[in-house]
C-alpha cells in the first residue's frame, strides 16, 4: 500500500476534534452577529428615531437579536456531546444498522410533506416540527447515504474478489439508493443538498472500486440531470444565469448574491469588524444560514475568510488522510464520505457566497445556524473520530525513545518531588 | 492494485479539495481587492441613506435666561402610498380615520396619491402613533399577500419624523418682541415677526443632511454625525427685555388702556445707559400662542410702528435745543405766555391751561406751547433746531433690531413752513415712533450720549456658549453733560410741581414730561378736538439715570386725556416696579425736604463755588410754612389735615368727606388762633377741579408778615445750589425796570366770598419799590431784610473773597448785574414762593 498521506501527524483524531470544535466556536460567533438583526425584526418599531439627540429608536437589536444564538449555543453544546459519544462507539455498529439508518431516513424525508408534521418555510418543505424543536431530514439522509453506501460497497468488495462486477448487480442498488434519495429531496425542493448527496456517493464509489467508465457515464447522465432540474424550475433558471452577472438585475434575481457581493468585497484585509457589517440589517438575506460566509468575509476581511477556509481544508486533508490510514476498507468508505460532505459543503458555501457557483442553498457546515445540519455534521464528525481511532500508527525510533525519556523523567520528578 | 486506487483517488480528491479552497481564496482577493471600490460604491447606494434632519429652532431668552420662546420636537406620520396594495387602501383608509380620529376623505386622497411620501399626520399624539401601529400590524398579518408581491402593508408604509414646534411659555407676555413663526414649505419654521424675524437666521439653524447607515427597511443604525447634528441647532437670543419688567409695563399699560377705554397704547421701558429695551408693550396684544385667531391690528408691535405726533413730550426736545444752543440762562427768566394763545404766522398756538409770564421752568412744567413755541421761534435758528432734532434720531429709524420699525417723518429744514419751527416746538408736524421718543430721551438722561436701541443682548449656541454679544452701541452726541443736568432739573419740575405730579414715585426723584396730542383726523385732515393721545416720557433716578420710559395711550375716552392724568400714572407704576426690580437704591431725601441749609451756608456755597446758582429748586407742596401762617391743607385726607392743625396747636371745623377740597384760612393767610380752622372735604376730582382756581387765588392771597417774622421762615428755605458759573455778585435786590412788566404777579379775583386779607395787587407792588417786582410770596421787605442781614455779615468776611463776590457791591444797570439780579431772585424766589402752579392765569 502506497502511503501518500499529506500530513505527517499522528493523533487525526485529536486534530480533527479540534478543528470541528474551532469551527463550531467560530459559527457561534457569527451566528450572533449575523442573525441578531433578523430575530428582532419583529420588534423593531417604526422608523422613531428621535432626532434631537440622534439616539438610536428604542427597537434597535435587544436580547431578542440573541435569540438566534442562544439556541444555536444549545444546539453546539448538544452536538459535541453527542459527537464525543458517537466517537466512542464502534464504527462497524452504524454499519450494521446502516439499512435501517437508511429507512429512517426515508420516512423522515417523507414525513416531511405531510401536513402538520412537515413544516414549510419560504415554499420550501424541508423541516419536520415536534414542537419547538424543528428537523431538517435531509442532513441526516447524507449520514445514511454514507453509512449504507459504504455497507453496499464492503459487501460488492467482498462478492467481486471472487465475482465479476455487475452493473445490476452492483451498481444498480446503489444508484437506486441515492435516486430515491434524491427523488425525495428534489421534490422539497433542495437542489443542494441533491448536488452533495451525488458527490458523495460518486467519491465513495470511486474508492470502492466501481468501475470508472460507469462512473464516468454515470456523471454525463448526472450532469444532464441537474441540467434539467435546473430547466425544470424557471427561477433556477434565474439564479443560474444571476450569478453569473448579478449586476444586471440587481434588485430582481441578481439581488441576493449582489448582497453577498457588497458584503464580501467591503470586507478588505480585516473586515469592519466583528459585528460591524451593515449587510446583515436585512438586505443579505440568510444571512445567518447560506451566505454567513459573507458575513465573515464582510466582518473579518480576508484574513478571517482565509482562516475560515484553511481550517475547512484542513479538516479535509485530515479526514482524507484518516481514509488512506485506516485499515478496514468499510472504514475508509465512511471517512470519504464523510469528509467529502463536509468538504463539498463548506467550499460549495463557499464558492456560493463568493460568486463562484449559483445560490442553491446550500449550509457551511459547523458555523451556519442550523440545530439539525449541526446534529447531522456533529455525529457524522464523530463517526470519522472514532475510525480515526482505529489508525494503527507506527511507533517509530525516536518516539519511543522519547517516551522512555518522559516516563523516565516524570519518574526521577516523582522521586525529586517524595511523592 | 485497488488499494492503491482508492489512495489515489482520495489523494485526488484532496487535490480537488485544494484546488477549491485556491479558488475561493483567488475570488476572495479579487472581490476583496481588486473590485473592492467598485463594491464599495454599492455598499454606499444600498446600506447607506440620506438623513435630512430638521433644524431645531433656538430659544428665546429673557435677559435673566428665562425661556420666552422654545422648540418642541413633536412626530409627523408619514405614509409611502407606493408601498400599500391598492385593493386594501380603501379598508385602510376607513380603519385609520376611524381609529386615528381624522377625516377618511383626507386619508384616502393621501394613500391614494401617487408618488412620494405624504404626511399622515402632522403633531401625532403618542396614542395615535400606537394606534396605527397596532392597525399596521394587524393588516400585515390579515393580508400576508404572496411571496412575490410581499406583504399588502409592508412594514416600512408608515414611518415617523419628528418635526419642531414652536411653544411660547408666557403666551401674550413680550408678544410683539418676540414674534412668532409660521410653517415654511421646507417644513421648518420661519419667523415672521419680531426677534424671531429679525433674528431668524440665527435662530433657525441649517437644515442637517448626513449619511448614515440603515437596514433595509430603513430604519437608521447610526446617530447623525455630531458636527452635523450640531449645525441643525439653531443659536439661542437672549433678549434685553425683563421678564418681569415687561410682566409690570404690561399689566400698567393695560389696565390703563381699559380704565381709560382707549384704542392702543404703547409702553417702553429703556435702559438709558444701554440702549436696551428693558420692557416694550404694545396694547391691544395677542397670544402667541394662538396667534392664527390674532387680529392684524393686535399685532402690530405700535411701538416702533406707529408714527404719531409727540405733542407736548416734543418740548424736552425743544428745550434741549434751546439749552444746547445756549440760549437758555435761566430757569428763572420770564417767558410770556401771552395768555394762553399766540399767533405766529398764521397759525395760533394755544396753551390748555393759560398762563402770563411766568418762569421758563414753569412754563415747561407747566407745558406751555405758547412758551415753547414762542422760544423756539425767537430763540431757535431753524438749521439749528433741524440739526438737533436730527441728533436725536427724528424722522429716522433707530436701527432697533425688530422687524418693522417705521421712520417716522420729520420734514428737511428747506420744506418748513414759517410755522414749523413753532409746531415742531410743542411736537406737533412730525411723527415720532415711541422708540425713538424713548431713545432720544435717555440720549438727553445718558449724559447726551444717544445709545442706539436693542433688544438682543446676546446670541447663544445651542450649548449656551455665548456666540455673538450685542454691545451697547453709542451712536453720537446729541447734547452736552451739562444740557442733561439742566433737562433733568426741568424734567423733575413736571413732576413736582407741573402737570406730570401723577407720575411721582415714592422715594425716588424722577422727571419726565406730559403730552397731550390732540389727533389729526385722518378723514378730515383737521385737527379735531375729542381725539387725543395722552403720553409721558419719565427718566428715573434723576441722580443717575438708568431708565427711561415713555409712554402714550390713544384716544382716551373716559373723561381724562392729559397725558398727565393717562399716561402719568402709568409712568408711576412702571417706574416704581421696575426701579425695584432693578434693585436700584432710593434717591436720598428724595421725598423728605432737603436739610435746611441756613442763607449764610448757602451763600458760603456760592462764594466757593464761584458759580451762580442756576436752578433752585421749588419748595415741595407740603412745605413747612413760616409760623403764623396757614398751611395748605388741600388735598389732606381728615387724618392728614388733622395731625398738621394738631402740630399747629389748631381745632378745626369740617365739612363734608373725602380730602380737603377748600380750607378757611387759605393757605399762607396769618392765622387766628382763636378761630377754629373751617375744611371743606371733597372728593379727588372736585379737588383737582378746584386747584387750578384755588391756586391762582393763592397766589395773589398769600400774606405779608411782618419782616421779623418772616426772617426764621426764610432762613430755612429748601434750598438746592446748582452753579455753573463762575462769578456771582450778590445783589441788593435793586432792580432794573425793564423787568418788571414781566414779572407781574398773577391771580384771578377770589371766587370766593372769603376776603384777602393781604391780597396785593401788581401795581401797588411796583409802586411801592421796584424791588418788590420780585414779590411772588411774602412780604417784599423779607428779602431784602435778609440779603441786608447777610451783607453785614459778609463785611466781615477775610478780603480773601473773590471781587466779583464783594458784598455790598451795588446792583447797576450792566447787562451782568441784571444776570446776577436774576440770580438772586432765584434763591428769594425759591425760598419764598408759596404756590406750586400760579402760572396758569395772568391777569
Amino acid at each position: 500500500m502506497t502511503d501518500l498521506t499529506l500530513l505527517p501527524i499522528r493523533n487525526h483524531a485529536k486534530w480533527l476534534f479540534t478543528l470541528t470544535l474551532i469551527l463550531t466556536g467560530i459559527g457561534v460567533v457569527f451566528v450572533l452577529s449575523a442573525s441578531a438583526p433578523y430575530a428582532a425584526r419583529d420588534e423593531m418599531r417604526m422608523f422613531t428615531v428621535s432626532l434631537r439627540d440622534g439616539s438610536l429608536p428604542d427597537g434597535a437589536p435587544s436580547v431578542h437579536g440573541a435569540k438566534f444564538f442562544i439556541r444555536q449555543l444549545g444546539w453546539a453544546l448538544i452536538s459535541i456531546f453527542v459527537m464525543w459519544r458517537v466517537s466512542l462507539l464502534e464504527p462497524s455498529i452504524h454499519i450494521d444498522h446502516s439499512r435501517l439508518y437508511l429507512m429512517l431516513s426515508v420516512f423522515m424525508l417523507v414525513l416531511v410533506f405531510v401536513p402538520h408534521i412537515g413544516v414549510e418555510r419560504n415554499g420550501a418543505h424541508r423541516w419536520i416540527g415536534f414542537g419547538p424543536i424543528q428537523i431538517q431530514p435531509s442532513e441526516f439522509a447524507k449520514i445514511a447515504l454514507i453509512l449504507h453506501s459504504a455497507a453496499q460497497l464492503s459487501q460488492d468488495e467482498r462478492e467481486t474478489m471472487w465475482k465479476k462486477y455487475s452493473l445490476f448487480r452492483h451498481l444498480a442498488p446503489k444508484i437506486a439508493v441515492l435516486l430515491m434519495l434524491v427523488a425525495l429531496i428534489i421534490v422539497e425542493p433542495d437542489l443542494g443538498t441533491c448536488v452533495v448527496l451525488g458527490v458523495i456517493a460518486f467519491s465513495m464509489w470511486a474508492i470502492g472500486g466501481v468501475p470508472l467508465r460507469y462512473l464516468a457515464g454515470l456523471v454525463l447522465m448526472g450532469v444532464g440531470f441537474v441540467v434539467a432540474a435546473v430547466v425544470a424550475e424557471p427561477y433556477r433558471m434565474r439564479r443560474l444565469f444571476a450569478f453569473m452577472d448579478p449586476e444586471k438585475d440587481p434588485l430582481g434575481a441578481g439581488y441576493h448574491l449582489l448582497n453577498s457581493l457588497i458584503a464580501v468585497g467591503t470586507g478588505g484585509l480585516t473586515g469592519r469588524g466583528i459585528g460591524q457589517g451593515p449587510s446583515k440589517y436585512l438586505f443579505l438575506s440568510e444571512c445567518h444560514t447560506d451566505f454567513i460566509f459573507s458575513i465573515i468575509c464582510e466582518e473579518s476581511g480576508f484574513i478571517g475568510a482565509i482562516i475560515v477556509a484553511a481550517l475547512f481544508l484542513l479538516f479535509v486533508i485530515v479526514g482524507l488522510d484518516v481514509a488512506k490510514r485506516v485499515n478496514d476498507s468499510v472504514h475508509k468508505y465512511v471517512a470519504v464520505g464523510v469528509t467529502v460532505m463536509i468538504g463539498t459543503q463548506a467550499f460549495g458555501n463557499m464558492a456560493v457566497a463568493v460568486g463562484l457557483l449559483p445560490t442553491k442553498g446550500l449550509a457551511l457546515p459547523f458555523i451556519s445556524y442550523g440545530g439539525s445540519s449541526l446534529l447531522a455534521n456533529m455525529i457524522a464528525v464523530g463517526i470519522l473520530l472514532s475510525i480515526a481511532g482505529k489508525i494503527e500508527y507506527s511507533p517509530n525510533s525516536d518516539e519511543k525513545a522519547l517516551d522512555a525519556y518522559a516516563r523516565g523523567a516524570g519518574h526521577s520528578v516523582k522521586i525529586a518531588k517524595g511523592v | 492494485m485497488n488499494e492503491d486506487r482508492s489512495q489515489w483517488i482520495i489523494t485526488a480528491l484532496q487535490l480537488l479539495m485544494v484546488l477549491a479552497a485556491a479558488m475561493v481564496v483567488h475570488r476572495l482577493y479579487e472581490l476583496q481587492f481588486v473590485k473592492a471600490e467598485h463594491y464599495w460604491k454599492h455598499a454606499k447606494a444600498r446600506h447607506e441613506y440620506t438623513i435630512k434632519k430638521i433644524p431645531s429652532r433656538g430659544k428665546i431668552y429673557d435677559r435673566s435666561s428665562r425661556e420666552l420662546a422654545v422648540t418642541e420636537m413633536v412626530p409627523t406620520i408619514y405614509v409611502s402610498p407606493f408601498l400599500i396594495a391598492d385593493e386594501v387602501k380603501r379598508d385602510l383608509a376607513a380603519d385609520i380615520s376611524r381609529e386615528l380620529g381624522l377625516d377618511f376623505d383626507t386619508v384616502y386622497g393621501r394613500l391614494t396619491r401617487s408618488r412620494g411620501d405624504q404626511v399622515l399626520v402632522r403633531r401625532a399624539s403618542r396614542e395615535q402613533i400606537d394606534r396605527l401601529m397596532l392597525l399596521a400590524q394587524m393588516y400585515r398579518e390579515k393580508y400576508k399577500g404572496d411571496k412575490k408581491k410581499g406583504p399588502a402593508v409592508p412594514r416600512n408604509a408608515f414611518y415617523i419624523q419628528e418635526e419642531n414646534r414652536r411653544t411660547y411659555p408666557f403666551g401674550e407676555l413680550a408678544a410683539h418682541v418676540v414674534g412668532y413663526t409660521m410653517l415654511d414649505d421646507t417644513g421648518d419654521n420661519t419667523g415672521v415677526a419680531g426677534v424671531e424675524g429679525s433674528y431668524n437666521e440665527y435662530l433657525r439653524g441649517k437644515f442637517g443632511v448626513d449619511r448614515a447607515l440603515r437596514t433595509a427597511t430603513g430604519m437608521p443604525l447610526e446617530p447623525i454625525d455630531p458636527a452635523v447634528l450640531a449645525s441643525t441647532y439653531g443659536n439661542s437670543i437672549v433678549l434685553t427685555i425683563d421678564r418681569d419688567i415687561q410682566d409690570v409695563t404690561e399689566k400698567a399699560l393695560r389696565k390703563q388702556v381699559l380704565a381709560s377705554a382707549a384704542d392702543a397704547g404703547v409702553a417702553i421701558v429703556y435702559a438709558v445707559k444701554t440702549g436696551e429695551v428693558l420692557g416694550m408693550a404694545s396694547v391691544p396684544s395677542f397670544n402667541l400662542s394662538d396667534v392664527q385667531h390674532a387680529s392684524p391690528l393686535a399685532m402690530r408691535n405700535r411701538a416702533i410702528s406707529d408714527a404719531i405726533e409727540p405733542g407736548s413730550v416734543m418740548k424736552i426736545f425743544t428745550y434741549a435745543s434751546l439749552i444746547e444752543e445756549n440760549k437758555v440762562h435761566s430757569f428763572q427768566e420770564i417767558v410770556d405766555c401771552s395768555g394762553g394763545r399766540w399767533t405766529v404766522a398764521g397759525r395760533t398756538v394755544v396753551d390748555s391751561h393759560a398762563m402770563g409770564a411766568v418762569p421758563l421752568v414753569t412754563a415747561f412744567a407747566q407745558s406751555s406751547n405758547v412758551a415753547a413755541a414762542k422760544l423756539a421761534m425767537t430763540r431757535l435758528q431753524p438749521a439749528r433746531f433741524y440739526k438737533h432734532l436730527v441728533d436725536f434720531g427724528f424722522g429716522e429709524k433707530t436701527g432697533i433690531d425688530l422687524p418693522g420699525e417705521a421712520p417716522g417723518l420729520l420734514r428737511h429744514v428747506k420744506d418748513w413752513t414759517a410755522q414749523s419751527v413753532a409746531s415742531l416746538a410743542y411736537g406737533y408736524e412730525l411723527q415720532v415712533t415711541a422708540i425713538q421718543v424713548a431713545a432720544a430721551a435717555a440720549a438727553i438722561a445718558n449724559n447726551g450720549i444717544y445709545m442706539k436701541p436693542h433688544v438682543v443682548k446676546e446670541i447663544r449656541n445651542f450649548r449656551g456658549e455665548i456666540v455673538q454679544q450685542i454691545q451697547p452701541e453709542k451712536v453720537r452726541r446729541v447734547c452736552s453733560p451739562s444740557t442733561t443736568k439742566r433737562m433733568l432739573e426741568l424734567m423733575e419740575a413736571v413732576v413736582r410741581e407741573g402737570t406730570g405730579k401723577a407720575a411721582a414715585v415714592p422715594n425716588y426723584r424722577v422727571g419726565g414730561k406730559t403730552g397731550t396730542t390732540i389727533k389729526l383726523d385722518p378723514e378730515t385732515k383737521r385737527y379735531s378736538r375729542g381725539n387725543y393721545i395722552g403720553s409721558f416720557c419719565g427718566i428715573a433716578p434723576l441722580e443717575d439715570p438708568e431708565i427711561c420710559i415713555y409712554i402714550w395711550i390713544d384716544n382716551p375716552r373716559g373723561g381724562a386725556y392729559y397725558g398727565g392724568q393717562v399716561a402719568a400714572p402709568v409712568f408711576k407704576e412702571i417706574a416704581q416696579e421696575t426701579l425695584k426690580i432693578l434693585r436700584i437704591p432710593p434717591s436720598q431725601n428724595a421725598d423728605e425736604e432737603p436739610p435746611p441749609k441756613s442763607i449764610e451756608v448757602a451763600l458760603d456755597e456760592i462764594r466757593n463755588l464761584h458759580g451762580v446758582p442756576a436752578v433752585v429748586e421749588r419748595p415741595p407742596e407740603d412745605e413747612e410754612i413760616a409760623p403764623g401762617c396757614m398751611p395748605n391743607l388741600r388735598g389732606l385726607t381728615m387724618r392728614e389735615a388733622h395731625e398738621r392743625l394738631a402740630k399747629l396747636g389748631l381745632a378745626f371745623e369740617s365739612q363734608g368727606s373725602g380730602v380737603v377740597v377748600d380750607q378757611i384760612p387759605r393757605p399762607y393767610e396769618t392765622l387766628d388762633s382763636s378761630q377754629p380752622v373751617q375744611l371743606v372735604f371733597g372728593s379727588p376730582e372736585q379737588y383737582r377741579e378746584s386747584l387750578l382756581a384755588n391756586e391762582n387765588m393763592l397766589a395773589q392771597a398769600t400774606p405779608r408778615p411782618e419782616p421779623h417774622e418772616l426772617l426764621p421762615s426764610v432762613s430755612t428755605p429748601k434750598l438746592k445750589l446748582v452753579s455753573h458759573r463762575k462769578e456771582i455778585e450778590i445783589p441788593l435786590g435793586s432792580d432794573s425796570a425793564q423787568d418788571s412788566s414781566t414779572v407781574a404777579l398773577r391771580g384771578l379775583p377770589s371766587p370766593q366770598p372769603l376776603a384777602s386779607p393781604a391780597a396785593t395787587p401788581l401795581t401797588s407792588a411796583t409802586e411801592e419799590d421796584p424791588d418788590q417786582r420780585v414779590y411772588r410770596g411774602p412780604a417784599p421787605d423779607a428779602g431784602r431784610s435778609v440779603w441786608k442781614k447777610v451783607l453785614e455779615k459778609n463785611e466781615d468776611m477775610p478780603a480773601g473773597a473773590p471781587a466779583g463776590n464783594t458784598p455790598g457791591a451795588t446792583p447797576a444797570s450792566s447787562p451782568a448785574t441784571s444776570k446776577s439780579l436774576r440770580s438772586a431772585y432765584d434763591i428769594r424766589l425759591s425760598s419764598n414762593e408759596p404756590t406750586q402752579t400760579s402760572d396758569d392765569s395772568e391777569r
